[in-house]
């Protein structure tokens, strides 16, 4: 069912809204979720959770493409259950390799610590990647919005795997010192 | 009291939850590269990015394009068609090669960021724009639908002129056809149309009781021929979708200017997929030049087609 006729179906609060987005969606959001807490049962916690906040922002939001517009729920809710999960000591996950990754971008002391800061963070990183080629920004986005493996992008990417952690150190350092020209502390 | 450790932690997570909040014009790109697609959702631009800037940039990336394509390719010669059975014997292409690395974009090549800015403003969805692949310029085209195909590396869009009333969409770039009569989009790499509905004498496309098209449903073009190739149910898009296939050859020259003598290709000859669905308010048409593409090519190209 295109995503179009889906939405209609959340803003007319017909239940098979959920059902239609099940079919097309789940395990696309499985992938997502499972990518940060590498656990299947949390997995499916995450993805029904998703369903639940969907059709509560809808009506109210009128998404173009529910893939990214679903992704993002998933997203959040993973890594709250990440979170949750392994306060007192991190399991691996790809969302745990991602972190420490990105831990080389940000030195001791800064934090970003309103709303309004990380909004103003998400733009610019926004405006870093629409500065990069498409393959750069897609091999970022795939690492660290949906904590894919180095394998599975370099697949994607036709590239060693080694090649992707080169170009992944690059748009690191990269993203580092535009947030510093953007005026951000790092 | 945190340690600079936990701190540490604490700045490396909110870079990732900065990350969650990215334009989503950017993760559906991203998504269709995670889906192995080539070329994602392409939203033409509302704004014309400035001449001063496209031209040289145009005139660079069709240098670099041509000077890749003749060193890899050799001199571009047309695909031999047969002209005798409906749907013409494939060939080897002279420019596909879906797999090939050897592309025009490269990331050396610079841009102009606030071209960028230009080109990627203004839209609620956002424009995918890659400045290493897109370098000429995209023309304005309003209110074309969303759509996707996946095309391989070296071909680009730009906006046709739109000299008939009941269709309108995009070239797919490089031209391939000289002529000075012909439009844009019958001499192009391909194109991909939108072809209103309710276009009257232009457009006969009637469906049987399941909402099938009827044998011999198509565009009815002047100087153009159609042999009929196919039609079958789309199963990548939405239900009720169905692609019409057929081989289309358009007169590049008028009978006086054949009498006069022409060189090169009198007619230009495309592969034609026409998207139809009964009671759509659109249809659409991707075209694609035979002299680029096999029709095996061509028809691998027409499933990765997305209409949103």
């Amino acid at each position: 069912m295109e995503d179009s006729k889906i939405v209609d179906l959340y803003w007319a609060r017909d239940e098979r809204a959920i059902s239609e987005t099940q079919t097309k969606y789940s395990r696309y959001l499985m992938t997502i979720a499972f990518n940060i807490v590498a656990d299947t049962e949390d997995s499916e916690e995450c993805v029904n959770d998703t369903y639940m906040r969907a059709w509560n922002a809808m009506p109210e939001d009128r998404p173009d493409m529910l893939s990214t517009y679903l992704g993002k729920f998933t997203r959040n809710l993973a890594i709250d259950i990440y979170r949750k999960r392994n306060s007192m000591k991190r399991k691996d996950s790809e969302y745990s390799l991602s972190l420490d990754e990105l831990d080389e971008c940000i030195s001791a002391g800064n934090t970003v610590e309103s709303e309004a800061d990380s909004r103003l963070l998400s733009k610019a990183i926004s405006d870093f990647l629409r500065g990069r080629s498409a393959e750069k920004r897609n091999i970022f986005i795939c690492r660290y919005f949906y904590c894919d493996p180095i394998k599975d992008i370099a697949e994607k990417a036709g590239m060693k795997e080694v090649s992707v952690r080169s170009v992944l150190m690059r748009e690191r350092d990269a993203l580092k010192e535009y947030l510093r020209k953007e005026g951000f502390e790092v | 009291m945190s340690t600079d450790n936990e701190k540490k932690k604490i700045d490396a997570a909110m870079l990732m939850d900065s990350i969650g909040g990215i334009d989503e014009d950017l993760l559906r790109e991203a998504d269709s590269f995670r889906n192995g697609n080539n070329v994602v959702a392409f939203k033409p631009k509302k704004k014309k990015a400035p001449g001063y800037i496209a031209l040289p940039i145009a005139a660079a990336a069709a240098l670099v394009v041509g000077i890749i394509a003749i060193g890899r390719f050799g001199i571009l010669s047309p695909k031999n068609m047969s002209t005798e059975s409906a749907a013409p014997a494939s060939s080897e292409s002279a420019m596909y090669d879906g797999a090939t690395s050897d592309s025009a974009a490269t990331d050396d090549w610079s841009y102009d960021s606030d071209m960028m800015e230009d080109a990627t403003s203004g839209s609620s969805m956002g424009d995918y724009y890659d400045a290493d692949t897109n370098a000429e310029a995209t023309a304005e085209v309003d209110d074309l639908s969303e759509f996707a195909v996946d095309l391989p590396e070296g071909y680009t869009f730009e906006e046709y002129e739109n000299i008939y009333s009941y269709r309108k969409g995009m070239l797919i770039l490089p031209m391939q056809y000289e002529s000075d009569s012909a439009p844009d989009y019958r001499r192009a790499s391909g194109s991909w149309s939108e072809i209103q509905t309710e276009a009257g004498v232009y457009v006969n496309v009637r469906f049987d009781e399941n909402g099938v098209p009827t044998e011999g449903s198509g565009i009815l073009e002047n100087h153009a021929t159609t042999e009929n190739i196919k039609t079958y149910k789309c199963e990548e898009l939405a239900e009720g979708w169905y692609c019409i296939e057929y081989f289309r050859k358009y007169d590049l020259y008028t009978a006086a200017q054949l009498a006069e003598g022409v060189t090169g290709d009198e007619t230009s000859d495309y592969y034609v997929f026409m998207f139809v669905k009964e009671d759509a308010d659109m249809y659409y048409e991707l075209t694609l030049s035979a002299k680029c593409f096999s029709l095996e090519e061509a028809e691998k190209i027409a499933q990765s087609v997305k209409i949103n």
